[in-house]
């Protein structure tokens, strides 16, 4: 019984969690996935200090 | 001495206005280190000795060949609204660049001031300019600034009042080639007998702009005898010189440039550049450019492999470690599967490619340190050119081999949104570092003599499609002439081991940090997409008929076995039960021999029955039925529906790929965990399929962070969902070209 919610109970979290994420980078609230890993989103900053665009 | 004067600061992209726009206005306005910032002109009003000055921002241009909204916006306040005196801010590290701009408007024949920005970063690159001569040389006044310590800001204002009560100019006139100046003498004559409104206008400026085939100016002087003129000039131009009036006329703008530098400029690293220019003479070679990057390409994944897969059997053991010991520590069944399955055989199966990615990055970032990837652009200009892009398009592509989600912001460099567009859309179509994993979980497993090839053919077709669909959207949906653009080569530099270390530790940690975060999250669902619904134990007992007979037929046989004392053959025991076996006599050796082989065939039996309940789980799980359900959609290109659930799970993050396969394939093959995923794929699919898989992976729709990229940069849904469908229609139709194909030959 115990293993059984132990399971549940991190499904339920993980399907939570990575809804949450998906949700969060479709609507540009966060998410930066690119090197710089910001948490406040892809912002020209946090990507070109990442990877040096310095776009001259 | 005129009053209420009007100061333009015109200048290049980030040269620097800004910041002596706010030093001169005291204003604030937004400053950033990549050209675009200033967009629109801004104006400020300030009172200096006495004299009210208004100044313009003018947004920055490299030139005024009006390419760009920029550059239209710059040359119609410079030529319409006839600031008193225009003061060109000039980025003294990049002279011979910045004075592109400084030359046409020379021509033009306004009062003028040139601005030597950033002389400290010049001095620093060992650049020593003769101020007084190139004054001398231009008749323009030059004064030195560094505009973010405010040196030299204020003779600014003094040189600008001074040139704008100059009662003439003294400009050197660039002459050109004899057949140009022939035309421009007589479009000039033309313009000057049928032409009106033309009081705001240079003549002589004029005549060269409609040589250079200025559509704005054109439209100003719409005459069809001057238009007669232009086109007996092309083709007489063409014929003379072997180019285009515009190419030539630019050459000639450089070569006064250069020949001022020449006279004026002196640079201390001058043999840095003369190695760069000897290595760039194979390097950037016309006909051998592009072969010399194919052979560093695959040289690269070449390496990736080789030096990587030592690393890969460490990573391995460790989770098989982690797997062996949570399988003895875990007892319930569910939570076992979960930990052992999902989680580790998910996510490990991810981590363990952490080896290749390291080295694929580490030859990535040597390559882009020491200088050569600009020289990529620059041989793919040709190419570009051709599919209606230029070079510069070519950077994005090069970023989106790491990530597309930088690359795309990187298109921000492109002068026009139709460019920008363009290159949005095609530049998911490199292969990004998230996909690697799929291609070094397959290559290996279906194409183990040739690692490096295929992994090669597969970057390469990336890039293919990408210039074909660039082409195909560029004459259709995004019709239009791609800007030119002056392609910068940066001198070859030894890269440093602290800027290779520092990029191939972004990259691995975005790597290690995906795997820890959405990689596990989406595996742990997926794995319960597969695991649930639990299969009805009644429908497990109508499968596992006869698996008990079948038990007791290995037992009894066993023991007989033991009886006449005969050893079954193994890898391990090969030495000892041969010696004891040939201690039996011929009759005993022939009767168990016969019973070891019942007894193989019962336990493949019970194998037998064992894969179809893990087959018959999987299928009646979620995942199975969500993949049952597309599976007749992916049948046409090879795929079954474990491979349909793991690309929908790939939307996440593309690597979650590998992982759901991971869960399938732990889950599926009951009681084999010893083997390594690439065993059972080479088991279940063919190598076409395998191939396949990659080609769809690599051009299918991009992943969610991409996605919202893209509806960012563009600022519209409709190019994220273009791209998302299009992209997914492409991967379809080559897959299905792929691999019907392919069935006709294996």
């Amino acid at each position: 019984m115990l293993g059984n919610i132990i399971v549940v109970s991190i499904v339920l979290l993980a399907a939570f969690i990575s809804i949450r994420k998906i949700y969060k980078t479709l609507t540009g609230k966060s998410g930066c996935s690119c090197a710089c890993g910001s948490s406040n989103g892809c912002t020209s900053s946090c990507c070109s200090s990442a990877y040096k665009l310095k776009n001259k | 001495m005129k009053e209420n004067l009007t100061i333009a600061l015109a200048g290049n992209p980030n040269s620097g206005k800004t910041t002596i726009y706010n030093a001169l206005t005291g204003a604030r306005q937004h400053i950033g280190n990549y050209p675009g910032v200033t967009v629109e002109k801004k104006e400020s009003i300030i009172t200096y000795n006495n004299q009210q000055l208004k100044i313009i921002d003018l947004p920055g241009t490299y030139s005024l060949t009006a390419y760009s909204v920029e550059e239209v916006v710059a040359r119609n306040v410079i030529i319409n609204e006839k600031p008193d005196v225009v003061v060109d801010i000039i980025d003294s590290s990049n002279l011979e660049r910045n004075l592109y701009l400084a030359v046409q408007l020379m021509e033009l024949r306004i009062p003028l001031v040139f601005v030597f920005n950033m002389k400290d970063m010049a001095q620093e690159m060992g650049i020593k300019i003769d101020i007084k001569s190139l004054s001398n040389l231009f008749g323009v006044p030059i004064i030195e600034t560094v505009g973010s310590k405010g040196d030299g800001i204020k003779n600014i204002l003094d040189e600008a009042l001074k040139a704008a009560n100059m009662p003439d100019i003294k400009y050197p006139v660039i002459t050109y080639d004899k057949v140009i100046e022939k035309y421009v003498n007589s479009v000039e004559e033309l313009i000057k007998q049928h032409s009106t409104n033309i009081e705001n206008y240079n003549t002589r400026w004029l005549a060269v702009k409609l040589l250079e085939g200025d559509k704005d100016v054109m439209q100003v002087i719409p005459s069809p005898i001057i238009q007669e003129e232009i086109k007996r000039a092309n083709v007489d131009i063409n014929e003379m010189l072997g180019d285009s009036p515009e190419t030539a006329i630019a050459s000639a703008r450089y070569g006064f440039i250069s020949g001022a530098c020449q006279e004026c400029v002196t640079t201390t690293v001058e043999a840095r550049h003369n190695m760069s220019d000897a290595i760039d003479s194979v390097l950037v070679n016309r006909v051998l450019g592009i072969p010399i990057f194919l052979g560093l390409m695959y040289l690269v994944f070449h390496l990736t492999f080789t030096l990587g897969d030592p690393f890969m059997g460490f990573i391995e053991q460790f989770f098989g470690f982690l797997g062996e010991k949570a399988n003895v520590l875990i007892t319930h069944d569910l939570l076992r599967s979960l930990i052992v399955d999902g989680i580790i055989g998910g996510v490990g199966g991810v981590i363990v490619f952490l080896p290749n990615i390291i080295f694929l990055f580490i030859a990535i970032a040597i390559l882009e340190a020491s200088g050569y990837m600009a020289r990529v652009a620059f041989i793919m200009d040709k190419v570009m050119h051709k599919i209606g892009l230029h070079g510069k398009s070519f950077i994005p592509f090069l970023i989106g081999f790491g990530c597309s989600v930088p690359a795309i912001m990187a298109t921000r460099t492109l002068d026009n949104q139709r460019d920008r567009i363009l290159t949005m859309l095609v530049t998911p179509f490199m292969s990004c570092g998230a996909r690697l994993p799929i291609y070094l979980l397959i290559i290996p497993a279906f194409f183990d003599k040739n690692q490096a090839l295929v992994l090669w053919v597969v970057y390469l077709i990336g890039i293919v499609i990408a210039i074909v669909i660039a082409k195909i959207l560029g004459m259709t949906v995004l019709k239009g002439e791609s800007a030119p653009f002056v392609m910068e080569l940066p001198p070859y530099r030894i890269p440093t081991l602290k800027g290779v270390l520092m990029q191939m530790w972004e990259r691995s940690w975005l790597y290690l940090k995906k795997a820890g975060t959405i990689i596990l999250f989406v595996s742990i669902v997926m794995w319960a997409l597969t695991v649930f619904p639990l299969f009805p134990e009644n429908k497990v007992a109508e499968y596992e008929k006869g698996l008990s007979e079948l038990e007791q037929i290995i037992e009894e046989k066993t023991a007989e076995l033991v009886k006449i004392g005969y050893v079954v053959m193994t890898d391990e025991n090969m030495q000892e039960a041969e010696s004891i076996n040939s201690k039996l006599s011929d009759r005993e050796l022939a009767k168990a021999e016969k019973i070891a082989v019942e007894i193989e065939e019962a336990n493949m039996q019970i194998d037998e029955i064992n894969n179809k309940v893990a087959e018959a789980e999987l299928e009646y799980s979620a995942a199975g039925r969500i993949g049952k359900f597309i599976e007749p959609v992916l049948a046409p290109i090879g795929f079954d529906w474990k491979i349909g659930t793991a690309l929908i799970g790939a939307f996440a993050a593309k690597e979650v790929f590998v992982a759901q396969m991971g869960i399938v394939y732990s889950l599926g093959e009951a009681g084999e965990d010893s083997e390594a995923l690439r065993d059972k794929l080479r088991e279940n699919y063919s190598p076409l399929v395998g191939f396949a898989i990659m080609v769809f992976a690599l051009l299918s729709a991009p992943c969610m962070a991409t996605f919202a990229i893209v509806k960012r940069e563009s600022n519209s849904w409709k190019w994220a969902f273009f791209q998302f469908f299009g992209m997914t229609a492409v991967a379809y139709i080559v897959t299905f070209i792929i691999y019907q194909t392919g069935r006709l030959f294996m």
